[in-house]
């Protein structure tokens, strides 16, 4: 049916204009925060009152020279990856456990996959703290990452599972019937055809890893990690270094966008 | 021969390691260790500075046991140093190692707070009244009470103190209390205290966690009044800001701030060396400038310049309003501490 | 549980095969140890841990010999702080929660009928993750405060005198909730409603409806459960929200969640802490169920 998409969505054309101008201001409503975190970064003056005074770069001056800044983004970034490591390939284990198997136990697998993710917050954070405390073990940079990863490997589950359903087992049983063992054929045709949902759940992973806040604030114990580091600098200290610091971390990941954008444009307009 | 001059040259070389390493360790508030001070003390004397910061005298206590080694300096406010030294955690003071200490307003250099069993063991270094402070662009006229606090006209825009000591203490006075004898009778005084607290609560904007937090929420005009210390006031008025301080005619506390060497210090000189630089008038004089409490060093607080001696200076009629902060029962803390959860609940 | 979070319109896979390749069975525990291992012991135990410091007396390391007790229940349910707190954090919960799915399911809705651009879109929306969230929330002070952008723009434009209280009330904290979890409720409601098969709102709008007739009768009733499963998670998420409390959140907005927060974040009891979390957990978990049970799908013709 050639004309399929276009039946769908007859007599909308300015509807579809309204729809899409609705997304694109939910889009800048999410942005906006940013925006305005990096604008008073350069704020001359330190207090949060609108419109900006004038324009400094001292503020980057010292977040740069703020070596406990550095260091607490070295550790979420370190953190960030062991986690988006490990939940990553625990979680495409146990995602394709779930979906290719029937096996005792699978359904207190399911629950648990589900309720990590649902009832993730003070409540989890302070039973893992509760947890580490009875075994006596003081927090830091491990029992975050063991934090982390139990909590955020759910997440890649469900994507990764996602996509193992949605392709045909045939092709696995065909690979099979060829004569290829489990494991031969898990690798030549199953990882090919779910990596870009491997590559989606760990940007994922890592994404949720590095801003998290409350399970990084009750099991890093005397270190720390930028959220936790901020936290405590937003109590007490208020001053635009902290915008700087943040404006100098997103500039990363923004960079690398529109370096995608320009140099990919091809690649990109191919995905409409 | 040989052996016995090799012997002898490691031996006075491990007498030369074994004098003090060139560095000094200094836990304190974070605002008593600002660039200019380390810089020239590093420059003077050679010894590296390094600088841990803490936020609150409570969290100072449950770092020290959390383990200290190393640590030459802290800070605590007058009414821990009591505490400190029956925990047998400083080193007794030798104020003839401190030239400068002669240079202290008279007013601090005998205090009962430093002083235990005939010993010193602290020099105090700055002072903070816990008084009012107001929006003078909103609130047409200056507030004289700690009454302006329970006023109708601000609801929705007081400020208040999240610390339950110090936000007792206000309540207290504006009760007429003695807060230097509140550990008598404290239950049917916290009994008064709590019904008052309970009036404030719809009145109240926001519990601020930090002098910081209170100072933004006071600049946006979120706050038009509340519980506040001088110093951050006097900073927002040098910042331009339309503000200011009362010592409300009640009365308040004040703390001030110590210094005192742990007993275990490692470098013991290199504190001395320190307290006595910080004390300085050059140095208090800065500091003065930048944190805007007054340091105890009388030729800095006479030599403020024009514009910062009259946001600072204040009255006889004031000064006799002060009550330096007591020492409290740890079990009238606990009580305080309770009794204000309590009123937050409701 | 059932499927709201998973598939729900499609039969699993797992159900239409039988066990898988050869040589499975043992096999399998191998492949989902790993998971397995972290989501019990540091998942489900620590749930066991903290009903267990429920009932004692004290911390273990203040008397190595504690007591078993209620008094820590007891506390938790009749000290008025507690109660009350709760029930405004339901209060809460319940309106960010209905406000986030007004502002997301027509995002979702774009998102999911455009699918390519879609993915694209929710890329950008992944973006200010980066940041972390305590950065975000906190930027609403400088848009939403007495001296914020919103306030300046209302008293230029002459229509208002005084600055309107947007933060440190009731307002500021709904904002917080709503923005943090807006995009938690556009994710599953973007998956749930992408599988929608096509032809079935076509054959839809065959009959002679138009795009509402369509969402009403077909969509709406196919997603319910998927729907329903994304409303749990923003429900559920608010109760445990703390960065919106304590940044935006003011004098008379204390929450549960900072309540344990605070708890647990000096020294305070913490018995009654876990008293409390037990609790609370409970009510959130009776509170999924319960919701589940009612979003469950009925079979559609």
């Amino acid at each position: 049916m050639p004309d399929a998409g276009k039946r769908v969505w007859r007599q909308t054309g300015w509807g579809r204009k309204i729809f899409g101008l609705y997304v694109a201001a939910y889009l800048g409503y999410l942005l906006l925060p940013l925006v305005i975190l990096v604008l008073y970064a350069f704020n001359s003056s330190e207090y949060l009152i609108w419109p900006i005074k004038g324009f400094t770069l001292r503020w980057f001056a010292e977040a740069f020279s703020d070596s406990r800044l550095l260091k607490a983004t070295g550790n979420s970034i370190f953190i960030g990856l062991v986690t988006t490591f490990f939940s990553t390939f625990f979680g495409m284990l146990l995602a394709y456990g779930l979906v290719r198997f029937r096996f005792r136990g699978k359904r207190l697998l399911e629950t648990l996959n589900i309720l990590a993710i649902i009832t993730y917050g003070v409540v989890s954070a302070v039973s893992v703290l509760l947890w580490f405390h009875a075994l006596g073990i003081s927090g830091g940079i491990w029992p975050t990452i063991i934090g982390h990863t139990t909590f955020i490997m759910p997440f890649a589950v469900m994507v990764i599972r996602d996509r193992l359903l949605n392709f045909d087992m045939a092709l696995e049983e065909a690979a099979m019937d060829l004569g290829a063992n489990p494991l031969h054929t898990f690798r030549d045709v199953t990882l090919p055809l779910i990596m870009p949902a491997l590559l989606a759940a760990a940007l994922f992973c890592f994404t949720i890893s590095f801003g998290e806040f409350l399970l990084a604030f009750f099991l890093i114990g005397n270190e720390l990690t930028l959220p936790v580091y901020l936290y405590g600098l937003m109590r007490f200290t208020f001053t635009p270094a902290v915008n700087a610091a943040a404006t100098m971390i997103i500039s990363l990941p923004i960079l690398a966008v529109i370096i995608v954008a320009i140099f990919f444009r091809r690649e990109v307009r191919s995905l409409y | 021969m040989p052996a016995i001059v090799i012997g002898m040259a490691f031996f006075s070389a491990g007498m030369v390691f074994a004098s003090e390493t060139r560095e000094l360790n200094i836990w304190t508030w974070g605002i008593y260790c600002p660039d200019f001070a380390t810089t020239s003390f590093e420059a003077k004397y050679g010894i590296k500075v390094n600088c841990t910061f803490y936020h609150g005298n409570e969290e100072l206590w449950a770092k020290l046991h959390a383990g200290h080694e190393g640590v030459d300096i802290i800070q605590p406010s007058n009414h821990m140093i009591h505490r400190f030294a029956k925990a047998g955690l400083l080193e007794p003071i030798d104020t003839h190692k401190i030239p400068n200490y002669a240079g202290l307003s008279e007013g601090f250099k005998k205090a009962d707070y430093n002083i235990v069993n005939n010993r010193q063991y602290s020099v105090p270094y700055t002072f903070g009244i816990m008084g009012l402070a107001y929006r003078t662009d909103i609130i047409k006229e200056p507030p004289t009470s700690w009454g302006a606090l329970w006023d109708e006209r601000y609801k929705g825009h007081v400020g208040f103190s999240r610390n339950p000591v110090d936000a007792g203490f206000a309540t207290a006075k504006y009760l007429g209390m003695d807060i230097a004898k509140l550990d008598t009778d404290i239950d049917a005084k916290l009994k008064t205290i709590k019904a008052k607290m309970r009036l404030l609560n719809p009145l109240l904007l926001k519990r601020f966690e930090s002098l910081e937090e209170m100072k933004n929420l006071l600049a946006t005009g979120d706050i038009w009044i509340t519980s506040a210390d001088d110093g951050m006031i006097h900073k927002m008025q040098l910042d331009g800001q339309p503000v200011e301080f009362v010592v409300p005619s009640e009365g308040c506390a004040a703390w001030i701030d110590q210094f005192a060497i742990l007993a275990d210090a490692p470098h013991k000189e290199a504190a001395y060396l320190w307290i006595n630089h910080l004390l300085s008038p050059e140095m208090a004089s800065r500091m003065i400038q930048k944190i805007g409490y007054m340091v105890v060093n009388k030729d800095a607080s006479e030599a403020l310049p024009a514009d910062l001696a009259e946001i600072m200076t204040y009255t006889d009629a004031e000064t006799r309003r002060l009550v330096p902060y007591p020492t409290l029962d740890p079990k009238t803390s606990e009580k305080m501490v309770k009794a204000y959860q309590d009123v937050r609940g409701e | 549980m059932p499927d709201g979070m998973m598939d729900s319109s499609k039969t699993p896979a797992s159900d239409r095969r039988g066990p898988g390749p050869a040589g499975s069975g043992g096999m399998v525990w191998l492949v989902v140890f790993p998971a397995a291992f972290l989501l019990v012991v540091f998942f489900l135990i620590p749930m066991f841990v903290a009903l267990r410091y429920s009932v004692l007396s004290t911390m273990p390391f203040f008397d190595p010999d504690p007591s078993y007790t209620f008094a820590n229940y007891i506390r938790v349910l009749t000290e008025p702080i507690y109660l009350r707190s709760f029930m405004r954090t339901a209060g809460y919960a319940v309106t960010a929660s209905i406000i986030s799915l007004v502002i997301s399911y027509p995002v979702a809705y774009y998102l999911a009928r455009r699918a390519r651009r879609g993915a694209l879109i929710l890329l950008v929306m992944l973006i200010p993750f980066w940041t972390s969230i305590i950065l975000r929330v906190f930027s609403w002070k400088i848009i939403l405060g007495s001296s914020g952008i919103i306030n300046f723009l209302l008293k230029t434009a002459g229509l208002i005198d005084l600055p309107v209280q947007l933060l440190y009330n009731r307002t500021g904290i709904i904002f917080g909730l709503v923005y943090t979890y807006t995009p938690f409720m556009i994710l599953p409601l973007y998956a749930t409603l992408g599988k929608v098969p096509r032809e079935l709102l076509e054959a839809s709008e065959d009959l002679g409806r138009n795009k509402i007739q369509t969402l009403w009768r077909v969509t709406l009733p196919l997603t319910r459960s998927g729907t329903m499963s994304a409303v749990i998670l923003v429900l559920l998420a608010c109760f445990g929200d703390v960065l919106s409390a304590q940044m935006l959140g003011g004098a008379n907005t204390l929450m549960i969640s900072s309540v344990i927060f605070e708890t647990f974040m000096g020294g305070a009891n913490w018995n009654v802490g876990s008293a409390l979390s037990v609790i609370v957990f409970g009510t959130l978990l009776l509170l999924a169920a319960v919701l589940t049970w009612l979003g469950r799908e009925v079979e559609h013709a």
